[in-house]
């Protein structure tokens, strides 16, 4: 009798614990509610629309050409993941929106971005009221702070800044948040992560987890 | 004890043995990003001695400009700001590392390249002048987030 309930609940275990992973494959991290669409100008000068990456996954970063520790660190971070991602890399494309509106100009960004080559960033600018409205979206802050003692000539300040990377699916849905200190293995754990669960929803057996589960 | 009564009598010595006290690792540059030509130089430095050593200013004749920063998480947001001073405790080290400490050079002089060196002097609080030559990297190493000392079989200073 004991046997026989221990044996329906390790057989029920199991069922759950393969509706949980299938379910968790399927779908992916859950969807946030941060984010959006937006069109700033890319590194040709041309408007970009965010929609238009929709069926690549997408990595948001909120930065300044100048910024010389926090910024770079991170662009080289996704270097590493690129290279981490393997054939995955085709299907992750990078945006990073510049909060520096003044110094940053399109070509500035454009001259940027060789530097990080693996990355193949989509570099956006925007006056302040398209660059705020943007920030306002994901929940990214800035500040312009000025320099102590620099000589006026170099119109010199920093911008302190968010350093989040968010992660978007093929949807352009807002799925994870990275925080600065996140590491190249999480970064791209949450990639595959993403990526696998639009793999199997293109799958015709994985589209319905009922019937799915019924088989089992 | 000799040498300690030689290099008292040579003041030029003096300052050597000091400086030979304080040792600089895997000092590295990345390299400029935008033609303002703004760089930072990173460094693991160490103390053997019994005093503890801070370094207090920094100065460079290969930029415009050069400062002690440290980048910081205030308020949720990235801030990097001149720091008076970098601690170096004694029978101890410090790392000067992405996201940490730095040393800001604004705009540099030089056109570089991966693998050039970039000079900088560190000045200790009690006068030393420390030289350092800093392997200037490209930007895309992938080094962002790597433990410290990943990058020590790079090809160090001179």
């Amino acid at each position: 009798m004991r046997r026989r309930w221990f044996r329906s609940w390790a057989a029920c275990a199991v069922v759950l614990a393969a509706l949980a992973a299938a379910s968790c494959g399927r779908q992916g991290p859950p969807v946030l509610q941060v984010g959006g669409d937006f069109t700033l100008t890319d590194q040709d000068g041309k408007p970009f629309e965010l929609s238009s990456l929709h069926g690549k996954a997408v990595l948001i970063f909120f930065g300044y050409t100048q910024c010389p520790d926090a910024c770079p660190t991170t662009m080289s971070k996704l270097a590493t993941v690129y290279r981490e991602l393997g054939a995955d890399a085709a299907r992750v494309q990078t945006v990073y929106i510049s909060v520096d509106t003044k110094r940053d100009t399109p070509a500035v960004m454009k001259e940027y971005l060789t530097n990080f080559k693996s990355v193949n960033a989509i570099g956006l600018t925007g006056s302040v009221a398209d660059i705020d409205k943007v920030t306002a979206l994901y929940g990214a802050r800035y500040e312009i702070t000025p320099m102590p003692d620099m000589p006026a000539s170099h119109d010199m300040y920093t911008v302190a800044h968010t350093t989040a990377v968010y992660a978007l699916d093929l949807d352009g849905r807002t799925r994870l948040v990275f925080p600065y200190t996140a590491t190249v293995a999480e970064i791209a754990k949450g990639l595959h992560e993403i990526l696998d669960s639009e793999r199997a929803a293109a799958v015709p057996n994985h589209t319905d987890g009922g019937t799915t589960f019924a088989s089992l | 004890m000799k040498l300690f009564a030689f290099t008292l009598a040579f003041g030029a010595g003096a300052a050597l043995a000091q400086t030979s006290k304080l040792k600089v690792k895997d000092a590295w540059a990345r390299m400029p990003l935008v033609p303002q030509n703004n760089s930072a130089i990173y460094m693991v430095l160490e103390n053997p001695g019994t005093t503890a050593r801070s370094v207090v200013s920094v100065s460079t004749p290969d930029a415009d400009r050069a400062e002690l920063h440290e980048t910081k998480m205030e308020g949720g947001m990235m801030k990097m700001m001149p720091t008076k001073e970098v601690a170096v405790p004694a029978k101890g080290s410090v790392e000067l590392k992405e996201g940490g400490y730095h040393i800001m050079l604004f705009a540099v002089k030089k056109t570089l390249k991966p693998g050039d060196p970039l000079s900088v002097v560190l000045t200790l609080n009690d006068g030393t002048k420390v030289p350092v030559a800093a392997t200037v990297r490209a930007a895309d190493t992938g080094r962002g987030g790597m433990p410290s000392g990943s990058g020590s079989s790079m090809p160090g200073i001179k």
